[in-house]
């Protein structure tokens, strides 16, 4: 018995050193990304030429000035926004991938199994149809609707007298299906020439619309919300056991789950409401990271967050400067995420694949 | 449970009010019973339409065809509503016929049911069929006579012109307005044959999703730059509406930028502001515009789109299109094609 523990300790203990040296492959990695994405895109200019810029400015560079001044803008005002949106919504949307897999216990669970997604499309639609055209209003309009999806499954699990899981996916499953409707109409409603070009170029998702006016508004949320979930994964591990043993253990298992449902809500609709519906990240990454480290969140969730970054990060990179035209992302986040994640699953051990 | 009830049987009885009434409106509409003499045609999809030799009432699937109907003068035997956008709601308010006619049961934009084209009693539907022919498969099956066109080039649409001459018997009308059409196009050609290649303006036109959705070389939009005397600066891609990325825009400094298809206002102020594209000559030096009309669309349909091809001459190359008065011209048109001017109708440039 003892002996079974000390074991288990000593594999812990080798767990945790295998995951600080994930951590540091990983960090170097989102670096790397970083790197590269600074340096490439349609628009020839380097980091080198951001250096000059830089010293240019402080009156001793060399080169062209003139060319300098539309080099600059373009590292500073477009290539810098959208890298740094690229890094937040790739990994506000695995880590909060990660959370509702633990809270539903369920390895297929995403950010839309509760209707947020689904939610933030209907208020941006709604918006392009009925509110005044105003990016900001379109971007606020999204992430109310997405907190009102939230909002409503607590209400009604609330009204059912019943705090199983299962009760919540049910209400996921509803509310989506009547946000979808909603949407769907409104499409049907809408001109073709204009408003629905609109809509579903929204729906689609882009980072394009990373400027520092729009980051203002939608990293803080983000980034407190990635944090959170990030430095509070702890009690993660006892929600993805069944409500019976975590309540034995002592915790109040309904604050906690709503805690974390409403946390993941907040980080999901405010990305949502500035590059759209980003499919496949929040499905994925979590389960890779959870190959690498094993389903002990505390080690998860950090591993998760930079794994996320990374790829979102890496595949904007691409799209982005590989041809004129743009490939809209989600299309290739499923088309590169959903044969990695098959190969990955044929490769791993079963003991690998368990997700608690 | 009781109001339940009530509540479904006056549905129910509201139903069926309403399907006595719009049948009841069909049967008091001339619909010639029997029609001995028949013709045959040949559509510009290529199928072979058996059409009855007079042609009183007539239906329509689009504003294209809509459009060419009134065009040639034979707005009286349209069945229902179907010009779209401010031009219709203008219409409606000139037309007294116009307004009479009932509205197709089907939302302005969306492809109008078989069902809601069987009764208004149509004998002929025309169906646009540039992209696909399942409309008209779909209205074929219900029994109506379809007869599919396109007009996504110039010369397709005078293919559609002399089409509608002949079934809707107004060879004159469609020969006249084939050839008013055709002066217009004339007096565009060769104005900026003299313009060398570099010293082109570059044009920018970007699609109604986002300033980051452009104009391919494949779409009529590239062409009308390209009949302008300006350079489509996108005309390397492919397809429809192609996204690009921003740093693609200020690669390819665009000295126009033109918001097309759009009535949304506001945006030009906010790409002016936009520090990221602060560099582009178009932003520079404030030629930004909203492609017009406030009324109706000028990138498409054709015929229509001649005025834009004016309107963007005017705008990249003034200097060549100095004697040309836009507002002037389009009255002109709007007269030919609606019978009511562009003023008229509401329209501002």
């Amino acid at each position: 018995m003892i002996k079974d523990t000390v074991k288990e300790t000593i594999e812990d203990v080798k767990k945790e050193r295998s995951a600080g040296f994930l951590y540091i492959l990983f960090g170097v990695l989102l670096l790397a990304v970083i790197f590269l994405s600074l340096n490439v895109g349609r628009y020839p200019v380097t980091i080198i030429d951001a250096f000059n810029i830089m010293l240019n400015k402080f009156g001793f560079g060399v080169g062209n000035v003139e060319s300098s001044l539309e080099k600059g803008i373009v590292f500073w005002h477009i290539r810098i926004p959208r890298i740094v949106l690229g890094i937040c919504v790739g990994s506000a949307l695995s880590v909060s991938g990660a959370v509702m897999q633990a809270l539903f216990k369920n390895p297929l669970a995403s950010p839309d199994i509760i209707g947020v997604t689904q939610g933030a499309s209907f208020g941006a639609a709604f918006a392009f149809m009925c509110l005044p055209q105003v990016p900001i209003v379109i971007r606020i309009s999204s992430f109310l609707f997405g907190f009102l999806a939230i909002l409503l499954c607590f209400f009604l699990a609330e009204r059912v007298h019943d705090n199983s899981i299962t009760v919540l996916v049910l209400i996921g499953i509803i509310l989506s299906a009547l946000f979808q409707a909603g949407l769907s109409l409104i499409i049907y409603f809408s001109d073709p020439y204009d408003q629905m070009q609109k809509i579903t170029y929204w729906i689609m998702g882009s980072l394009q619309s990373a400027t520092w006016k729009n980051l203002i508004y939608s990293i803080p949320p983000i980034l407190v919300g990635v944090m959170i979930l990030v430095f509070l994964s702890w009690r993660l591990n006892i929600m993805s056991q069944s409500d019976e043993e975590a309540m034995s253990l002592g915790i109040n298992v309904l604050f906690w789950r709503y805690f974390y449902l409403a946390i993941s809500a907040i980080t999901i609709s405010a990305s949502a409401s500035i590059c759209g519906n980003i499919g496949w990240v929040g499905l994925i990454i979590p389960h890779i990271a959870r190959m690498l480290v094993g389903p002990e969140h505390k080690r998860l969730m950090p591993l998760t967050a930079l794994l996320g970054a990374s790829f979102l990060l890496l595949i904007d990179t691409v799209i982005r400067s590989l041809s004129t035209g743009e490939i809209p992302i989600s299309i290739a986040t499923s088309l590169v995420g959903a044969p990695f994640l098959g190969y990955l699953v044929m490769r791993s051990k079963k003991e690998a694949r368990e997700w608690r | 449970m009781k109001k339940t009830g009530k509540t479904i049987a006056l549905i129910l009885a509201l139903m069926i009010l309403t399907l006595y009434t719009s049948t009841g409106c069909g049967k008091t509409a001339t619909a010639p019973e029997d029609e001995p003499e028949k013709r045959f045609i040949v559509d510009q999809v290529g199928r072979k339409v058996e059409l009855p030799e007079k042609i009183e009432r007539v239906a329509t699937s689009h504003h294209f065809d809509t459009k060419l109907i009134y065009a040639l003068g034979q707005g009286d035997k349209m069945t229902h509503k179907r010009i779209s956008a401010k031009e219709g709601e203008a219409m409606e308010r000139l037309d007294a016929t116009y307004a009479a006619l009932p509205d197709l049961e089907a939302p302005e934009y969306q492809k109008a049911s078989a069902e809601a084209l069987m009764v208004v009693k149509p004998q002929v539907v025309f169906s646009y069929a540039a992209f696909d022919t399942a409309e008209i498969e779909q209205y074929t099956n219900a029994g109506l006579t379809v007869v599919g066109v396109k007009g996504e080039t110039l010369d397709d649409t005078y293919e559609a012109i002399q089409l509608m001459g002949d079934i809707l018997d107004c060879k004159k009308q469609a020969d006249d307005f084939e050839t008013y059409v055709k002066e217009k196009v004339s007096t565009i050609e060769g104005r900026a044959k003299d313009v060398k290649d570099e010293g082109k303006p570059k044009v920018l036109f970007t699609g109604p999703k986002s300033i980051y959705t452009v104009a391919t070389g494949d779409m009529f939009q590239s062409e009308m730059i390209e009949m302008a005397g300006g350079i489509n600066v996108s005309k390397e891609l492919k397809g429809r509406w192609c996204e690009v990325s921003p740093e693609q825009i200020v690669a390819w400094n665009p000295d126009y930028i033109f918001l097309g298809s759009s009535f949304g206002t506001g945006t030009v102020d906010d790409l002016l502001k936009d520090p990221a594209l602060s560099t582009v000559n178009a932003i520079k030096n404030k030629n930004v515009f909203i492609f017009p009309s406030n009324i109706g669309w000028w990138d498409f349909p054709l015929p229509q789109s001649i005025l834009g091809i004016m309107w963007i001459g005017k705008t990249v190359l003034p200097e060549k299109y100095e004697d040309i008065d836009m507002t002037e011209i389009a009255d002109e048109y709007y007269n030919r094609a609606f019978g009511y001017s562009f003023t008229e109708m509401g329209g501002k440039l």
